[in-house]
C-alpha cells in the first residue's frame, strides 16, 4: 500500500467544504489521493463502480470515507447504512464529517456503525488541527489488514 | 306488659319410664331366678325324701323278713322241736332244758329280742329269757293259742303291753311235734322292744335335718294309727291316731294309697313335705317327712339374698334417676333464673329506655304505664301521665279517631300498626314521632295497648339535609357538561365480570352519545354499544372492585371521537363514568404535535444549513490571511469566490426562511379568481426564463373559478414552472403543459414537463425542506417545500409523477378549499 497513494473518498455536497478538505490533504505529508463526490447517490455509484464511475481504474476502492450527512438525492445516513450492510464495503472506515452537532444525528450515525463522528469547527485553526489529526490518525496510526 | 313466663318445668317422663323399666327388669330377673331356684330346690328335696323313703322301706321290709326268717328257722328246726319235746315230756330233764336254754340265749344275745318265752301247749312256761318273767296275760295266752292253732309262725304287730304300758312287737313260733307235725308241742314267743333298735333305726335320718322324721303308720278301722315314737310328740306310738279322711294329713294319704312325694299338714298341723309309700308284705306305711319350712330354708335364704340384691339394685337405680332428675331440675331452675335475670334487665331497659313506651287501656285510652323516656320527652311527671289518656299527647288525634286507628288491631286484622304522628309536650311544643301500636294480651282475655314511640326530629333533620344534598347532586348531575353514567357490574356464576348494566345517565351523556334515556337505562353495555364484551370492561371492573378512581383517554372508533373517561366506584360492584368529548382538543393536540415536529426539523435544518456557509466563510477567511501573506493572488481570488458564494447562499436561505414562516401565518384576504388568471400570471412571471430556455408552454383552455390567497396561489404555479425550467436538463425541445382535470372528488391541477425527470426513489423527498436532488443546482431546496405548504393551507395535497430520469415529470395537486362548489360562484 505504500507503493500507491492512500485513497480517500470525500462525500460532500458543499464545494467550499470539499475545497477545504482537499487543501488539507493536498499538503499532507503522507501520500494520498482524495476523490470528491457531490452527493449520496454519487458516493454509492462510486463504491459500486456504476453509473459515472463504471471504470474500475478511475474509481479505486477507498481506504477511508469522509461522509457528510446532509446530502442531495441519497442522504448521508442512508449511504452509511448501505456501506455497513454490505459485507464487501463494511470494513472501510467511515468518518462522518458534518456541520451537524445534533444528538439524533450522532446517535443514528453510530447506530449505523460509523467509525468516527467529527463536527466541522467554525474556527479556522481548529478546522486545520482537526484535519491534520484526522489525517494522521487514519493514514498513519491506524492499521489496516490490507 | 305481660311478663313472658319461662317454659314450665316438665317432669322428665323419659327418666320415669327408664326407672320403671329398670325396676321391672330387676324384679323380673329376680323372680325368674327365684322360680328356677325354687324348682331346683323342690326337686332336690323330693329326691332326698324319696330316696330316704325308699331306703327305709327296703330296710324295714328286710328287717321284717329277717324276723320271719328267724321264726321259721326256729319253728322248722327239728332239733329244737325234739329238745322241746324232751324238756316237756321228760320232766325235769335238766339237760334238754339247759340245751334249750342255751339255744334261746344264743338268739337272745343277738339283742333283737328282749324276751323269749317257751310255753307248752297248755300255756305253762317251760323257760324264759330272762328268767323269772311275769306270767303272760290271758290275752297273750289267747294269742299263743291262736298261733298254735294256725301252726305257723306269726308276726304280732305293735301292741301295748299291759305290764309296763310299752309298745312291743312279737313273733310267735309254734313248735310242732317232730313225730306229728300237725300237732303243736308248744310255742316260742320272741318279743321285740322296738324302742331298743327298731325305733332308733326308723327315726335315723341320713342327713342333718332338724325336722326330718320317718313315721310308720297303719290303718286301724277308719283311722290312721301311728306306730312309732315321734320326734315332736312323746309317747305317740299306738296312741296317736287321726281320722282316715283327714285330707291333707300325709299319713292318711299314705294309708289311702297315695305313693310319692306329697305336701300336707302333719300331726302338729305344720306344713310338711312327705314321701309316702307302703312297706311291702306288711300293713305298714312309711311316711318320710320334713317340715316345709326347713326344706325350703336354704331357698328362703336365697330368696332373701336375691330380694336384698334386687332391692339394692333398685335403690341404686332410683338414686341415679333421682340424681338425674335433680340435675335436670337444677338446670331448669338455673336457666329459669338466668331468664328471669335477663327479663329483669329487659324490664329495666324498657322502663329506663329513652324511647317513649306507653301502655294504655285500649277502651278508655288511659295511660297505664309510661317509661322514663316518655317522662323525659314529654315533660310531664309520671303521675301526671298516668292521669292522662294517650290522645292527650297527640294533638292531631281525637279519642274517636284514635280508636278508629286501633280498629284493625282490635279486629285482629293486623298485628302492629306504624303511624307517623305528632306529640305535644307539656310546654306545648310539638315534635314528629313514629308510633308503633300493638295490642298485647295481658292474660285473662284482657288486652292492653302498647305504644312504642320514636322521636323523628333528628331523622327529619337528617332527611332534610339528605334531600338538600340529593337535590344539590342531582342538579350537578343534570347540568354537568360531562356525560355521567352510573353502571353496575354483571357477574357470571363464578363471579367473573361478564358485562355491565346502565343504571342512570345524565342529559350530557345523552347529548354526547346521542342515545336516548330509555334506550340506555337498564340496558347491558354489550347491547348498548354492540360489543361483547362491552367497551373497557376490564378497566371498569378494576375500579368497581378495587375502588381506586381511574381516568384514561381513549379513541372510540364507532363514534370516531376521543373521550376522556374518569371512573369512580360509588359502592362495590358499581361504577360511575364521567366522560368528556376531547376530540377537538385531541385534534388540536395532534396539530400542535405535528407543528412541533416540523418546527424541530425546521430549526435543525436551519441551524445546519446556516452553519455550513458560516464554516465556509470562516475557514476561507483563514486561508485568505495565509494566501495574502504568501502573496498568492490566484488562491486569494479563489478564497474570495468561495466566501462570496457562501454569503450569497446565506442571504438566499434567510429570505426563503422568511417566506416559509409567512405561509400560514400571514394570510392575504381570500379573493375571487380563477385557474386561468392564476396560471397566466405565473407564466408571465417566469416568461423570461421560459424564453431563454426556449420552452414551449401549453395552457389548457378550461377554466375553474377559485377563491383564495391569490399571491400564494400564483406562487404555486410560478415555483412549479421555475422548477420545470431548472430541471429541464438537456432536452432539445422542452415543453411544459399546465392544466386541470376533473378526476375523483376534487379537480386536480398539474404542471407537466419533458425535462430530466425524477427518480422514483426521490418522489417523497423532493417536497422536504432544504432538500435538493442536485448539489450543483441553485436554490436552497425550499421551493417545493413552500408549494407543499401553500397547497396544504388550501386543504390540498401534492405529488409528483415521473417515469424516471430523462422521462420528464408531472406535479399534480388539489386545492379543495379554493375550489368553490359548482353553483356557488357569484
Amino acid at each position: 500500500m505504500m507503493g500507491e497513494a492512500f485513497v480517500i473518498l470525500l462525500v460532500e455536497d458543499e464545494p467550499a467544504h470539499a475545497e477545504i478538505v482537499r487543501r488539507n490533504f493536498e499538503n499532507f505529508r503522507l501520500a494520498n489521493r482524495l476523490i470528491h463526490v457531490p452527493d449520496g447517490q454519487a458516493a454509492l455509484d462510486y463504491l459500486y463502480q456504476q453509473g459515472d464511475y463504471a471504470d474500475p481504474a478511475a474509481s479505486p476502492r477507498p481506504g477511508l470515507i469522509l461522509l457528510d450527512l446532509r446530502l442531495p438525492r441519497v442522504d448521508g445516513l442512508e449511504v452509511l447504512k448501505a456501506i455497513k450492510q454490505d459485507p464487501c464495503l463494511a470494513a472501510i472506515p467511515v468518518v462522518v464529517l458534518t456541520t451537524s452537532a445534533a444528538e439524533t444525528d450522532m446517535a443514528k450515525a453510530y447506530e449505523f456503525h460509523a467509525n468516527s463522528y467529527l463536527v466541522k469547527p467554525v474556527d479556522f485553526p481548529q478546522f486545520l488541527s482537526l484535519m491534520e489529526t484526522c489525517g494522521y490518525y487514519w493514514l498513519a496510526w491506524n492499521k489496516y489488514p490490507y | 306488659m305481660a311478663e313472658q313466663p319461662g317454659p314450665e318445668w316438665r317432669k322428665p317422663i323419659g327418666l320415669l319410664i327408664l326407672a320403671g323399666f329398670l325396676m321391672l327388669a330387676i324384679a323380673g330377673a329376680t323372680a325368674d331366678y327365684l322360680r328356677r331356684q325354687y324348682r331346683e330346690e323342690q326337686t332336690k328335696i323330693q329326691t332326698q325324701l324319696s330316696s330316704v323313703g325308699e331306703l327305709k322301706v327296703r330296710q324295714i321290709a328286710q328287717w321284717r323278713q329277717e324276723r320271719i326268717a328267724d321264726a321259721w328257722a326256729l319253728g322248722q328246726n327239728r332239733a329244737f322241736a325234739e329238745l322241746f319235746q324232751r324238756a316237756q315230756v321228760e320232766k325235769d330233764d335238766p339237760k334238754a332244758l339247759a340245751l334249750l336254754q342255751s339255744w334261746l340265749e344264743s338268739i337272745w344275745h343277738q339283742r333283737v329280742y328282749d324276751r323269749i318265752r317257751l310255753l307248752d301247749r297248755d300255756g305253762k312256761e317251760l323257760l324264759s329269757i330272762p328268767a323269772e318273767l311275769p306270767k303272760p296275760t290271758p290275752a297273750i295266752l289267747q294269742g299263743f293259742r291262736a298261733a298254735m292253732l294256725e301252726g305257723q309262725p306269726r308276726f304280732q304287730d305293735f301292741y301295748r303291753s299291759n305290764e309296763d304300758q310299752r309298745v312291743y312287737l312279737s313273733i310267735r313260733v309254734p313248735v310242732p311235734d317232730p313225730r306229728n307235725p300237725q300237732r303243736m308241742l308248744g310255742i316260742a314267743a320272741l318279743r321285740i322292744d322296738p324302742a331298743q333298735e327298731f325305733y332308733p333305726f326308723i327315726s335315723r335320718w341320713p342327713t342333718a335335718a332338724r325336722s326330718a322324721e320317718t313315721l310308720l303308720v297303719k290303718q286301724e278301722g277308719r283311722e290312721v294309727l301311728y306306730l312309732n315314737q315321734l320326734k315332736f310328740q312323746a309317747d305317740a306310738a299306738l296312741k296317736l291316731r287321726f281320722p282316715l279322711d283327714q285330707q291333707d294329713l300325709p299319713a292318711a294319704m299314705a294309708v289311702r294309697g297315695q305313693v310319692g312325694v306329697a305336701v300336707g299338714r302333719d300331726y302338729r298341723g305344720k306344713k310338711v313335705l312327705a314321701d309316702l309309700r307302703p312297706v311291702p308284705d306288711s300293713p305298714w306305711f312309711l311316711v318320710s317327712r320334713m317340715d316345709q319350712d326347713e326344706a325350703f330354708e336354704p331357698f328362703r335364704q336365697q330368696v332373701l339374698g336375691a330380694i336384698l340384691l334386687a332391692a339394692l339394685l333398685m335403690l341404686c337405680t332410683g338414686v341415679t334417676i333421682a340424681g338425674l332428675w335433680r340435675h335436670q331440675r337444677a338446670r331448669y331452675f338455673q336457666t329459669r333464673y338466668a331468664q328471669e335475670q335477663e327479663l329483669a334487665w329487659l324490664r329495666q331497659a324498657i322502663a329506663r329506655g329513652l324511647n317513649e313506651i306507653c301502655v294504655f287501656d285500649p277502651h278508655t285510652l288511659r295511660i297505664l304505664f309510661a317509661n322514663d323516656g316518655a317522662v323525659r320527652n314529654l315533660g310531664y311527671s309520671r303521675e301526671e301521665l298516668l292521669g292522662m289518656t294517650i290522645t292527650d299527647l297527640k294533638p292531631t288525634q281525637s279519642p274517636d279517631s284514635f280508636q278508629g286507628l286501633l280498629a284493625p288491631l282490635a279486629a285482629g286484622d293486623q298485628e302492629t300498626l306504624v303511624i307517623e304522628l305528632t306529640h305535644r309536650r307539656k310546654d306545648g311544643t310539638e315534635y314528629p314521632v313514629e308510633t308503633r301500636l300493638q295490642l298485647v294480651d295481658r292474660g285473662q282475655g284482657l288486652k292492653v295497648g302498647l305504644a312504642l314511640i320514636h322521636d323523628l326530629t333528628e331523622q327529619h333533620r337528617i332527611l332534610d339535609t339528605l334531600q338538600f344534598s340529593e337535590r344539590k347532586f342531582r342538579t350537578l348531575f343534570e347540568n354537568l357538561a360531562e356525560g355521567v353514567a352510573l353502571h353496575e357490574l354483571v357477574l357470571d356464576e363464578i363471579g367473573s365480570p361478564l358485562d355491565y348494566r346502565v343504571l342512570d345517565v345524565n342529559p350530557a351523556y345523552r347529548r354526547h352519545t346521542g342515545l336516548d334515556l330509555d334506550a340506555t337505562r337498564n340496558r347491558l353495555g354489550s347491547e348498548l354499544y354492540g360489543l361483547a364484551p362491552p367497551p373497557y370492561l376490564d378497566e371498569f371492573t378494576r375500579v368497581a372492585q378495587g375502588g381506586l378512581p381511574y381516568a384514561f383517554e381513549t379513541y372510540y372508533p364507532p363514534m370516531e371521537r376521543y373521550f376522556r373517561i374518569s371512573v369512580i366506584c360509588p359502592r362495590p360492584g358499581q361504577f360511575a363514568t364521567v366522560f368528556e368529548d376531547i376530540t377537538e382538543r385531541k385534534s388540536r393536540e395532534e396539530e400542535l404535535h405535528q407543528k412541533n415536529a416540523e418546527m424541530e426539523r425546521f430549526t435543525y435544518l436551519v441551524s445546519h444549513d446556516l452553519k455550513s456557509p458560516l464554516v465556509t466563510v470562516k475557514t476561507f477567511l483563514g486561508y485568505l490571511e495565509e494566501d495574502l501573506a504568501k502573496q498568492d493572488a490566484e488562491r486569494v481570488k479563489k478564497d474570495l469566490l468561495y466566501m462570496h458564494g457562501a454569503t450569497e447562499k446565506m442571504s438566499r436561505l434567510l429570505s426563503d426562511l422568511l417566506e416559509v414562516s409567512r405561509i400560514g401565518r400571514v394570510v392575504n384576504t381570500p379573493v375571487q379568481t380563477s385557474f386561468q388568471a392564476l396560471a397566466k400570471e405565473a407564466l408571465g412571471a417566469v416568461a423570461g426564463s421560459l424564453a431563454l430556455r426556449g420552452v414551449e408552454v401549453t395552457l389548457d383552455e378550461v377554466d375553474l373559478p377559485l377563491l383564495g390567497d391569490r399571491p400564494r396561489l400564483v406562487e404555486v404555479w410560478q415555483n412549479l414552472l421555475e422548477n420545470a425550467v431548472k430541471y429541464m436538463g438537456d432536452q432539445p425541445s422542452p415543453r411544459i403543459h399546465v392544466g386541470v382535470e376533473r378526476l375523483g372528488e376534487h379537480p386536480q391541477f398539474f404542471v407537466r414537463d419533458n425535462g430530466q425527470g425524477i427518480d422514483s426513489r426521490y418522489h417523497g423527498k423532493v417536497f422536504g425542506l432544504f432538500e435538493k436532488l442536485d448539489a450543483r443546482t441553485e436554490g436552497t431546496g425550499l421551493g417545493l417545500a413552500l408549494i407543499k405548504r401553500i397547497v396544504e393551507v388550501h386543504g390540498g395535497t401534492i405529488r409528483v409523477e415521473s417515469e424516471g430520469a430523462g422521462q420528464g415529470s408531472c406535479f399534480l395537486f388539489t386545492l379543495p378549499k379554493a375550489v368553490q362548489p359548482p353553483g356557488e360562484a357569484p
